[in-house]
């Protein structure tokens, strides 16, 4: 038996090319050297890659000489026997070889692989788009992402949610919210329904007031848009704009109290909030009484306080400032006396200092003007809590206990005293009653 | 440059202009003596006046009329510099022509950075409002990394080439690689699995890191060359292979360096693009989710 060589080529225009050639040999060499029988110019064969031997009974015995092996039928091996009836398909590195049977000989067909990695890219490998994703692709990705999250998910869930507004909860409505809200308003933070309740309907005065029940308007609502000067050209316009946009127009809570500034207090509204109507208000309003007002400190009428004209009849009056007004409300009062810090004054609420808290310097104003518990105005002084530590009512003292004097209620003050029987001498001597000026022997 | 008439020459007429506009070798940076510089820059100035002059309470906030104002002027902006995309495949001359619009879109890109700024308030936080302002100051930025490197690599880019195409720079490669398959085959195996490693290896290997940095760190070229020298000196053959591999790894170089100009050149449109797309999902979310709880 012999061995038949058939090497197949393809020409550069794809024309294969056969030639066959008998080799007399028992055994063949294979490798990348020149001297082998089979001569594989493939650097992935080693020089002495492998031997194929006849066998006695028409097998061939493939063994590998070097340190690579082969592979049968896409099994690596290091050694084989095929029968050529059966046939069989060796590789070496890039090379096919099948083995085969024709006139009595062994057929080994000998045919490169087609090989891919020569073929160039059509397109342009030096440019960096060959490496990076689409950019259609990265904006597809980006923009869906992003609409998803941040449009689609709110608004699919405030749709969807339960009507009621305890138990409603919109999910990812967070990401749209301009700001935190102010201190006042911040447990709601993260419930936007609860003002928002209507989608593209601006935040309504119902909502406000659904809240706060007990505010109540600044005048009545007919005289409030009577008072209310006619915009100019440019706040016509912006007017214009907000009502095409749904916006509830003038005297809106949202148009002075705007929400969304941070955790703060709400800062109080501009003094042009006062001013839009206050400061021509009496060319709209004139039956008004009040002087045209167009800011605090440089266009306001002479402030008018409420004075005590008459303390025995009680009677009120309004006089401006620039008329000196003094008030005659009966009692000879000295702010002066009571806050001189080396006066005598000074010198008891020292001594009281411990137990009543005032300062060793004297008296200050907190001393006995008292903040009411809103902290916006002072209560009015009254003698038992704000004067008594000082100047004490008491008149008389039975076993532990002692007589105090009914401020204020002359008459039943007189009574006490008369009724009662007196016990001793009585405490205080020489003293006038307020309001009454002592004559001095 | 062509044109340098001057004003005086514009303003003669038809012919003449006509004549000027075709000879105009002047870039879109200096278009008509910066005319969209200086628009841009007008309306920069007028957004900081209007910003310094009105009195917004509490505070400037972008829900104010004039936060409105340079919202919508802001919106605009955006979605027509972003049909820069589209305008661009078409090129025609003129008052309106490509270049003109390019001039205009770079400057005006910029403008946008006061505008938008003007128009946060500089009320900044974790919301898809600043979502928006982010992505837009990104697309700003590559764009003038975009600018910058037009004006910088094309001269690095023909330099490196000297005067040769793409294709010959792979003929070149390729011509080397061929030497070195033959040259190779008297090797010992261990030698020319090294060398047929590097002439497996794809031209255009390595990835956006690589080219940036412009280091190749597993180049198979580069390795074979480092193994064949720490071999000593070998025979005939091997030395041959050796200084065909130098060659190989000199021409590797010069492509690689093109490569790293190419993606140093074409890499802020892997982000302005992209980024371009999804601020103008991020602006839909900030105009349409203001109105939704308006």
């Amino acid at each position: 038996m012999t061995f038949r060589l058939r090497t197949v080529s393809t020409t550069a225009d794809g024309r294969r090319i056969v030639r066959d050639r008998d080799v007399a040999n028992d055994v063949l060499t294979v490798g990348r050297a020149a001297e082998n029988d089979i001569h594989l110019p493939d650097l992935a064969v080693e020089p002495s890659h492998a031997r194929i031997a006849l066998q006695p009974g028409g097998r061939v015995a493939v063994e590998a000489t070097g340190t690579l092996g082969f592979a049968l039928d896409g099994q690596k091996l290091r050694s084989a026997a095929i029968d050529p009836r059966t046939g069989g398909e060796l590789r070496f590195g890039s090379t096919r070889v099948l083995v085969g049977a024709e006139d009595g000989a062994v057929l080994l067909t000998i045919e490169p692989l087609a090989n891919d990695s020569e073929a160039e890219p059509d397109e342009d490998g030096m440019a960096l788009a060959a490496v990076m994703p689409g950019k259609r692709r990265l904006a597809w990705i980006l923009a869906g992402l992003i609409l998803a999250l941040f449009l689609a998910l709110p608004i699919a869930s405030n749709l969807l949610r339960a009507p009621d507004v305890k138990q409603s909860h919109v999910i990812g409505d967070g990401s749209w919210t301009p700001g935190p809200l102010s201190l006042a308003h911040h447990q709601l933070e993260g419930k936007c329904e609860a003002c928002h309740v209507k989608p593209f309907q601006s935040v309504r005065n119902e909502t406000c007031l659904s809240c706060h029940k007990t505010v109540h308007d600044h005048a009545p609502a007919a005289r409030l848009a009577m008072a209310r000067a006619e915009p100019g050209l440019g706040g016509k316009l912006l007017g214009g704009v907000a009502h095409l946009f749904g916006k509830e127009g003038p005297g809106a809570c949202m148009d002075c109290h705007r929400e969304h500034e941070g955790m703060t207090r709400i800062p109080p509204p501009a003094q042009q909030f006062c001013a839009d109507c206050h400061g021509s208000l009496k060319d709209r309003l004139t039956d008004t009484k009040l002087g045209n007002a167009a800011d605090f400190a440089r266009l306001h009428p002479q402030f008018a306080p409420m004075i005590m004209a008459d303390p025995g009849a009680g009677t009120l009056r309004r006089v401006s400032l620039d008329a000196h007004p003094r008030e005659n409300s009966g009692l000879a009062f000295p702010h002066k006396l009571h806050l001189d810090p080396r006066g005598g004054v000074a010198k008891m609420a020292a001594t009281l200092a411990g137990e009543k808290g005032y300062g060793t310097n004297g008296l200050a104003c907190a001393d006995c003007h008292r903040p009411t518990e809103d902290g916006v105005r002072f209560k009015p002084i009254v003698m038992e809590r704000d004067c008594e530590a000082c100047h004490s009512l008491v008149y008389d003292k039975l076993g532990p206990t002692f007589r105090k004097l009914r401020h204020g209620d002359l008459d039943q003050a007189i009574a006490d005293v008369t009724v009662a029987g007196n016990t001793t001498e009585p405490l205080v001597t020489g003293r006038a009653r307020p309001g009454v000026r002592r004559v001095l022997p | 440059m062509a044109s340098t008439s001057g004003p005086a020459g514009q303003a003669r007429g038809g012919v003449q202009r006509a004549r000027q506009i075709s000879a105009d070798h002047e870039g879109f940076l200096r278009h008509r003596r910066f005319r969209w510089l200086k628009l841009a820059s007008l309306l920069c100035l007028a957004a900081i006046l209007a910003y310094a002059l009105v009195d917004v309470q509490p505070r400037p906030n972008g829900g104010s009329w004039l936060g409105y104002t340079l919202g919508t002027i802001g919106a605009g902006l955006i979605v027509w510099l972003s049909l820069l995309g589209l305008r661009k495949r078409t090129m025609t001359r003129g008052a309106w022509s490509l270049k003109a619009w390019t001039s205009a879109h770079v400057y005006l890109g910029l403008s946008l950075i006061v505008v938008a700024t003007l128009h946060t308030g500089f009320q900044l936080g974790w919301n898809v409002h600043t979502l928006a302002y982010v992505l837009m100051m990104l697309v700003i930025a590559s764009g003038i990394w975009g600018v910058a490197v037009y004006a910088a690599l094309p001269a690095a880019l023909s330099a490196n080439r000297e005067e040769l195409t793409r294709e010959q720079m792979i003929e070149g490669v390729r011509a080397v690689d061929r030497q070195l398959h033959a040259a190779a085959q008297p090797l010992a195996q261990d030698e020319a699995a090294l060398v047929r490693a590097a002439l497996e290896e794809s031209l255009f290997a390595g990835g956006l890191v690589a080219r940036l940095s412009g280091t190749w760190r597993r180049c198979a070229t580069a390795r074979a060359l480092e193994r064949m020298a720490l071999a000593g000196p070998g025979d005939e053959a091997a030395d041959r292979v050796e200084k065909l591999l130098i060659r190989r790894k000199a021409q590797l170089d010069r492509l690689r360096r093109q490569m790293r100009l190419r993606a140093l050149l074409e890499v802020w449109l892997f982000v302005h693009v992209p980024l371009t797309v999804a601020l103008l999902a991020a602006l839909t979310a900030h105009i349409v989710s203001v109105f939704y709880y308006w």
